[in-house]
C-alpha cells in the first residue's frame, strides 16, 4: 500500500471523513506519514486539500476516521493543542502579532521566565539568535516588527518557530505561493534542515514543485483520495491524469467551441495603464465575443487591472476606451453605468451580501444601475428579476427569499454572476469565477461563459487554473511583475510558455521553479455555506 | 411557491415574535400587580414617554445596520446641545417655531461632525462617538451656564408636547408615528435603505455593486443628529424649558433598545419594526417601575442590565460575538 | 523602517506637549509653577494616574471600561460606610475595598469575555447598573467619613506628597508586568490579534478578566485614596471620571485598536490631563470647560493616531 511499510509512521490517518452541511468535503482519505520525508498532498482547489490540513491542525474535528500520531490516538481539540501535540500548520496568509517584535512573535505564549516569574530576555534573544543562526535566518529580523516584513520572511519566520517548539509535523500550505525566487529557495532548504528531526505535509497543486521537495504524493478529488505515488523521474503525466480525472472531459468539450471573433469590434482597449508600484504600461485588447484569458503569478497584477479599470486603484497613467468611447475610471458606480461587471475573487468578503436574500443579492448592482439613491423599487420587477436569473442559471435555492448563505458555494457564485449579466454589460471581468466550487457547478459556469461570448459579450477571464483558462480563452494575456510580457492567440496556446512567460526568462532553465501560479484556496472549503463571524 | 417557503420562515426565532410575547407577558404581569398601569387610556398616555428616546432609537438602529461597529452614543448630549441652542435662540428673540428648526438644523450639524470623524477621518464610531458624548455635553453645560433656559408659551408650541388628539399624545401622533412610517418606508421600499443593509453586510462587496459606505455613513449620522434635534424639539415643547443635561443617558436607552429590537451590534441585520416593538417594551417596563415606586435611576440600571443581557441573547441565538 | 520612525514620532509626541504646556502655564499663569500648586496637581491626579496606569492594560487588549467611574463611586461609599459604621483598622478596609473592586471588576472582565460583547458596550451597561447601585446605597443621604488616614490624603514628605509616591510605584511595577511578566506580554499578544493570541496557547479568556480585574482593584485603591481627600460620597461622586481616565491613556500614545501602546506614555497622558485640568482652574475658567477640552484632546488623540496609521498604511508595502 504506502511506500514506507518498514517503520511506524509518524502519523497515520484512516477513514477520514468530514462534511460541512450538504458537501461531503473529505471522503475516507487514509495517509500516511514516515519521519524525515516530505509527502505531498496534490488536488485542484476544492479537492479537499485545505479541509484535510486543518483537519489535521486542530481547525475542523473529522466526523470519522482514525488518527494516530507519534504513537499515540490523535484527535487535537483546538489548533493551539495541535500544537502542543508537535503538529504545526503554516497557513498560506499567517497569522501572528503584526505590532510586536520577530523575537516576541517567536516567544508569544511560551516566554522563558526565571524562578520568579520574571521574563528573561536576554537569554531568549540568545536561544533565538542560535535557532536564527541554526535555521539559516537573518539575526537582524529579530529587533523589527512583525508586520513591516515581508510575507515570505513572515513565513520563514513562522516556520522556524515551528522549529523553536520542536513540533515533529509541520503542515505547509502553498507556501511558494506568496514568496519570491529567492525566497523559495530559502524555504526549501529550511524545509531540508527540518527533516533532521521531523516530516512534512505539503500541500500544493503545482505538480513540478513536487519533483523539488516531495519523497511521496498522494492525490486528492472530490475529497477522495484517488492515488499515491513515489517522486522519481517524471512523473507529471501521472499527477496530471490524477488531479483532473473527469474535469479534463468537460473542458475538452468546451474547448471545441467555435471561435467567432469579429476583429473590428474593440470592447476594452487599454494603453499603457500604469498604477505606481503595481502596473507598468500595461495594454491590451478585448474584442465583443471573445474571451480573453489573463495570467500571471499572484503579485503580476492581474486583479489589479480589474480594479483600477473600476475605480478602486485610481491609475496614474494610461488611456481607455469602452466600445469605442474614452473612458476614465472614477467610482465603481460609473463603471456599472458604463457598462463594465466585475465578478470578485473573494466571494465571501467581496461578493456577498451573508444575511441578505437571494433576491436582494442578486438584484444589488442592476438597482444602483440608472436610479438615484432614494429611488423607489420596484419590487414586482426584482422579483422578476431574480426569478429569470434563478431558473436560467439554475440556481438551486427553495426560494429566492432565502439567506444566500444557505445555498451552495457554486450556487451562490451563480447569483453574484446573475447580479452582473443583470446589468446587460458590455465588458464582464471574472476573477477566478470556478474557485473553490464543485466540479459540477464548475462545468455549468464554464459552459455558461462559453456561451456568453458566442452571444458577442467580451469577457476577461483571470484564473490560476491554467487548463481552465486556456480551454475557455480565445487569447491569453500574461503578466509579469505588472507589466504584459506576452500575447497568444489562437489553438496553438501551450500550457509550457504561459508558464514560462508568467514565471520570467531567467528561470526557465531549471525544472525548479517552473510552477504554476499561486491560487490561495478559500477558507471554507467549496460548497460550505459559509459561517460567518 | 415562494410564498409558501417565506411563510416556512422559523417565525418563532424571530426576535419580533418574542417582543411581542414579552409584551403581552409584562401587560399581564402589570395588570396583576398594579391593575391600575393596564387601562387604555393610561396605557396610550404612558407613549409619550417614550418618544424622544425612540427617535434616537430611530437614528441608532440605522447607524447600528451600517454595520463596521457602528454606533452612536453622542444622541443624547447632541440632545441637550441642540435643545440649549433653541433655547438661547429663543431667548435672544428668535420666534419659536424658526427656533425649533435652528435646533433640527444644530443636531444635524453636530451629526455632519460625527459623521467626518468616523466616516472622513477614519476613527472607530464607538470612540469617536464616546469624544463627542463628552465634548457635546459639556458644551450645553459651557454655553447655558448650566442652567435651564425656559419660556416657550407662544404659537401653539406647547401643543406638540403636550397636546393631545383624540386623547393620543400629540408627539406621538404628529412626531414619533410619522418619522418611523417615513424612515420605515424608505429602508423597505428606496435604495436608500437597501443600501444601509449592503453596506451593513460588507463596505467591500458594497462598493463593489457602486454604492459609497463613506457617503452613507456620513449622512445617516447627520440624519441621526437631526433626530436629537427633533427629540430637542420635543423636549422643550414638553418641559416649556432647556436643561443642559436634558438628553443624558439616552444614548444607553436609544441603543438597548435598537439592540433589544433584534439589529446586531454587528451590522446588516435587524428590522426597524423590531426597534419598534422593543421601545413599546422599554416603555411600559420603565412604566411599571415608576408605577411600582422604583426611583429613575434605578430605570437606568435595569436598563444597563437589559442592554448586556439582549447583546449577550443575540450572541448566543446567532451562536456568534463580537470580537 | 518608516514604521519605526513613526512609533518614535508616536512616543515622544507626549512628552512634547506636555512641555510645551509646561512653558505655556508658567508664563501665562503665575500661581502655576509654585511647589504648593504642583503639589496639588499631583494629590489631586493621584487616583486618575493609577486607574490609568491599569487602563493601560485594557486598552492595549483591545478593550475599554468606561465604566471606571461608577465603580469608583461605589467603592468610595463602601470605603465610607466601613470606616464609619464597622469602625475598621484602614489596612482592613483598603483589603476589602481592593478587593470588592477586583470583583467588580472580573465581572465586567467575564461579561466581555464570556459573553462575547464589545467591551465599550458591556462596560456601558454596567456604568448605569454601578450608578443605580450607588445611588440605592447613598439613599438620599450623603455620607460623611472623618479623614481616614493622612497618608492617602493629602499628607506630604518634604513637598512631595505621599499619593504621587504611590502611584509611581504602581507605575513601575506595571511597567515591570508589561516587559517582564508573562501576564504583561501575554495582553499585548491578546491585543494584536486574538486568533494568533489563542493560536500560541494564551489563555485569551482569563487574560482577559485578569486584566478588567486589575483595573477594578486599582479603581479599589483610588476609591480610598479620594475618601482620605474629600471625605464625602454624594449620588454623582465619580461622575465623568472615566473620561479623564480614557483620554489620559489614549494621548500618552496607547492605540484605540489594541496591540500598542506604554506605561510610560500613559504616565505622560496623566500629567498632561492633570495640568491642563489645573490650568483650567487657575485661569479662571468656568470648570465646565473641562469636558470640551478632554473630549477635544481624545478626539485629536486619536484621531491623529488613525490618520498616522492609513498614511504609514500607505508607505510601507505589506
Amino acid at each position: 500500500m504506502e511506500a514506507h511499510d518498514r517503520a511506524e509512521p509518524l502519523l497515520r490517518l484512516r477513514g477520514v471523513s468530514k462534511r460541512f452541511g450538504h458537501t461531503q468535503a473529505l471522503t475516507g482519505v487514509d495517509l500516511e506519514v514516515h519521519p524525515g520525508e516530505v509527502v505531498a498532498v496534490l488536488g485542484e482547489n476544492g479537492a479537499g486539500k485545505s479541509t484535510l490540513m486543518k483537519v489535521l491542525a486542530g481547525v475542523h474535528q473529522p466526523d470519522a476516521g482514525e488518527l494516530t500520531f507519534a504513537g499515540a490516538p490523535y484527535a487535537p481539540h483546538s489548533p493551539a493543542d495541535a500544537n502542543e501535540r508537535g503538529i504545526v500548520m503554516v497557513h498560506q496568509e499567517p497569522t501572528f502579532l503584526p505590532h510586536l517584535t520577530v523575537l516576541q512573535n517567536l516567544f508569544a505564549g511560551r516566554e522563558l521566565t526565571g524562578r520568579l516569574g520574571g521574563i528573561r530576555w536576554r537569554a531568549m534573544h540568545g536561544e533565538a539568535v542560535e535557532l536564527f543562526a541554526r535555521v539559516g535566518l537573518d539575526e537582524a529580523l529579530l529587533d523589527r516588527r512583525m508586520g513591516t516584513l515581508s510575507l515570505g520572511e513572515q513565513q520563514l519566520i513562522l516556520i522556524a518557530r515551528a522549529f523553536h517548539h520542536d513540533a515533529k509535523l509541520l503542515i505547509l500550505d502553498e507556501p511558494t505561493s506568496i514568496l519570491t525566487a529567492t525566497e523559495t529557495e530559502r524555504l526549501f532548504a529550511l524545509v531540508e534542515r527540518w527533516l533532521q528531526h521531523g516530516a512534512v505535509l505539503y500541500i500544493t497543486h503545482r505538480s513540478r514543485e513536487l519533483e523539488q521537495v516531495a519523497d511521496r504524493a498522494i492525490v486528492l478529488r472530490d475529497g477522495r483520495r484517488v492515488g499515491a505515488l513515489v517522486v522519481e523521474g517524471d512523473i507529471e503525466d501521472d499527477v496530471v491524469r490524477l488531479m483532473s480525472g473527469r474535469d479534463l472531459e468537460v473542458l475538452a468539450s468546451v474547448a471545441t467551441r467555435s471561435s467567432t471573433v469579429a476583429e473590428e469590434d474593440v470592447a476594452l482597449r487599454i494603453r499603457g495603464l500604469a498604477v505606481p508600484g503595481v502596473l507598468d504600461n500595461v495594454s491590451l485588447e478585448l474584442r465583443r465575443g471573445e474571451v480573453l484569458g489573463l495570467y500571471g503569478l499572484v503579485g503580476a497584477g492581474r486583479t489589479e487591472i480589474a480594479l483600477s479599470l473600476l475605480g478602486e486603484l485610481p491609475p496614474s497613467g494610461g488611456d481607455v476606451e469602452l466600445m469605442g468611447e474614452p473612458y476614465v475610471p472614477s467610482t465603481m458606480a460609473h463603471a456599472v453605468a458604463c457598462g463594465l461587471a466585475y465578478v470578485p475573487e473573494d466571494r465571501k468578503a467581496m461578493g456577498i451580501f451573508p444575511y441578505l436574500s437571494v433576491r436582494e443579492n442578486l438584484s444589488a448592482a442592476e438597482l444602483g444601475r440608472r436610479s438615484g439613491p432614494l429611488s423607489i423599487i420596484d419590487r414586482a420587477a426584482e422579483r422578476r428579476l431574480a426569478q429569470r436569473y434563478i431558473e436560467e442559471l439554475g440556481v438551486k435555492t427553495a426560494s429566492m427569499d432565502d439567506r444566500i448563505t444557505t445555498l451552495s458555494g457554486g450556487s451562490q457564485q451563480k447569483v453574484i454572476l446573475a447580479r452582473w449579466l443583470a446589468t446587460d454589460p458590455k465588458v464582464l471581468i471574472l476573477d477566478e469565477p470556478t474557485r473553490g466550487i464543485d466540479v459540477t457547478t464548475k462545468a455549468e459556469i464554464h459552459r455558461l461563459i462559453a456561451g456568453l461570448a458566442e452571444e458577442g459579450l467580451a469577457v476577461l477571464l483571470i484564473s490560476s487554473e491554467l487548463p481552465e483558462l486556456l480551454a475557455l480563452s480565445d487569447r491569453v494575456v500574461v503578466l509579469r511583475e505588472g507589466r504584459v510580457e506576452l500575447e497568444l492567440d489562437g489553438d496553438v496556446i501551450e500550457e509550457e510558455t504561459v508558464l514560462r512567460a508568467a514565471l520570467g526568462s531567467d528561470l526557465v532553465g531549471g525544472t525548479r521553479t517552473a510552477s504554476s501560479p499561486a491560487s490561495s484556496e478559500p477558507a471554507a472549503e467549496e460548497g460550505t455555506p459559509d459561517e460567518h463571524r | 411557491m415562494t410564498s409558501l417557503s417565506v411563510s416556512a420562515r422559523p417565525i418563532l426565532t424571530d426576535r419580533r415574535t418574542m417582543l411581542a410575547l414579552l409584551l403581552v407577558g409584562m401587560l399581564v404581569v402589570f395588570s396583576q400587580i398594579s391593575p391600575a398601569l393596564v387601562r387604555p387610556t393610561l396605557l396610550v398616555d404612558i407613549t409619550k414617554f417614550g418618544v424622544v428616546v425612540g427617535l434616537l432609537a430611530l437614528g441608532q438602529t440605522l447607524i447600528i445596520l451600517s454595520g463596521r461597529g457602528g454606533i452612536d452614543l453622542s444622541v443624547g448630549s447632541a440632545l441637550s446641545l441642540s435643545g440649549i441652542v433653541m433655547g438661547l435662540a429663543v431667548s435672544a428673540g428668535v420666534p419659536v417655531w424658526p427656533a425649533a428648526g435652528i435646533a433640527i438644523v444644530t443636531g444635524v450639524l453636530l451629526g455632519a461632525f460625527n459623521g467626518f470623524l468616523i466616516a472622513v477621518v477614519g476613527i472607530p464610531a464607538l470612540i469617536g462617538t464616546v469624544g463627542t458624548l463628552f465634548l457635546y455635553g459639556s458644551l450645553a453645560l459651557v454655553i447655558s451656564g448650566g442652567r435651564a433656559i425656559s419660556g416657550y408659551g407662544e404659537a401653539g408650541f406647547p401643543f406638540i408636547g403636550q397636546g393631545t388628539v383624540l386623547n393620543v399624545p400629540a408627539q406621538l401622533l404628529l412626531v414619533l408615528l410619522p418619522a418611523y412610517a417615513v424612515v420605515g418606508w424608505l429602508m423597505a421600499r428606496t435604495r436608500f435603505g437597501r443600501t444601509i443593509y449592503e453596506v451593513g453586510n460588507g463596505d467591500r462587496a458594497a462598493r463593489l455593486v457602486g454604492r459609497s459606505p463613506r457617503a452613507l455613513r456620513f449622512w445617516l449620522f447627520c440624519i441621526s443628529g437631526g433626530l436629537a434635534g427633533l427629540g430637542a424639539v420635543v423636549t422643550n415643547s414638553w418641559l416649556q424649558t432647556a436643561r443642559p443635561a436634558a438628553g443624558s443617558g439616552f444614548e444607553l436607552q436609544a441603543v438597548t433598545i435598537a439592540v433589544l429590537g433584534g439589529t446586531h451590534i454587528f451590522g446588516g441585520r435587524g428590522r426597524l419594526s423590531g426597534t419598534f416593538l422593543a421601545l413599546f417594551v422599554v416603555i411600559l417596563l420603565n412604566a411599571g417601575l415608576q408605577f411600582n415606586g422604583v426611583d429613575q435611576v434605578w430605570q437606568s440600571g435595569v436598563l444597563g442590565l437589559l442592554l448586556i443581557g439582549s447583546v449577550v441573547l443575540n450572541n448566543l441565538l446567532s451562536g456568534e460575538g463580537d470580537e | 523602517m518608516v514604521n519605526a520612525r513613526l512609533e518614535r514620532i508616536r512616543r515622544l509626541a507626549i512628552w512634547v506637549l506636555l512641555a510645551a504646556q509646561l512653558v505655556a502655564f508658567s508664563f501665562l499663569l503665575p500661581n502655576f509653577l509654585t511647589a504648593g500648586n504642583l503639589g496639588n496637581v499631583i494629590v489631586n491626579s493621584a487616583g486618575l494616574a493609577i486607574v490609568a496606569a491599569a487602563m493601560t492594560f485594557v486598552i492595549i487588549l483591545g478593550c475599554i471600561d468606561v465604566s471606571v467611574g461608577s465603580m469608583l463611586g461605589v467603592l468610595a461609599w463602601l470605603t465610607g460606610w466601613l470606616t464609619t459604621t464597622q469602625d475598621m483598622p484602614v489596612v482592613a478596609v483598603l483589603g476589602i475595598v481592593v478587593a470588592t473592586g477586583a470583583l467588580m471588576g472580573s465581572l465586567n472582565g467575564s461579561i466581555v469575555a464570556k459573553g462575547r460583547m464589545t467591551a465599550i458596550i458591556a462596560t456601558l451597561g454596567m456604568l448605569f447598573v454601578w450608578r443605580s447601585v450607588l445611588y440605592g446605597l447613598w439613599g438620599g443621604r450623603d455620607l460623611f467619613a472623618p479623614p481616614l488616614v493622612p497618608w492617602l490624603g493629602g499628607m506630604r514628605i518634604g513637598v512631595v506628597p505621599v499619593v504621587g509616591l504611590i502611584a509611581l510605584a504602581v507605575f513601575a511595577v506595571l511597567a515591570s508586568v508589561a516587559k517582564r511578566r508573562r501576564f504583561g506580554r501575554d495582553i499585548y499578544a491578546v491585543g494584536n490579534d486574538r486568533q494568533a493570541a489563542r493560536l500560541n496557547g494564551i489563555p485569551v479568556d482569563r487574560r482577559i478578566i485578569g486584566a478588567f480585574a486589575l483595573l477594578g482593584a486599582l479603581v479599589g485603591l483610588a476609591a480610598v485614596m479620594q475618601m482620605a481627600r474629600v471625605g464625602v460620597v454624594q449620588a454623582f461622586t465619580g461622575r465623568d471620571f472615566e473620561l479623564g481616565v480614557i483620554a489620559a491613556v489614549l494621548i500618552g500614545g496607547t492605540s484605540i485598536t489594541g496591540g500598542r501602546g506604554s506605561l510610560s506614555g500613559t504616565l505622560g497622558g496623566v500629567l498632561f490631563v492633570a495640568v491642563l485640568q489645573n490650568g483650567i482652574v487657575l485661569s479662571g475658567v468656568p470648570p465646565l470647560w473641562n469636558g470640551v477640552a478632554l473630549g477635544a484632546f481624545v478626539l485629536i488623540a486619536v484621531g491623529s493616531d488613525v490618520l498616522l496609521e492609513r498614511r504609514s498604511g500607505q508607505e510601507v508595502p505589506a
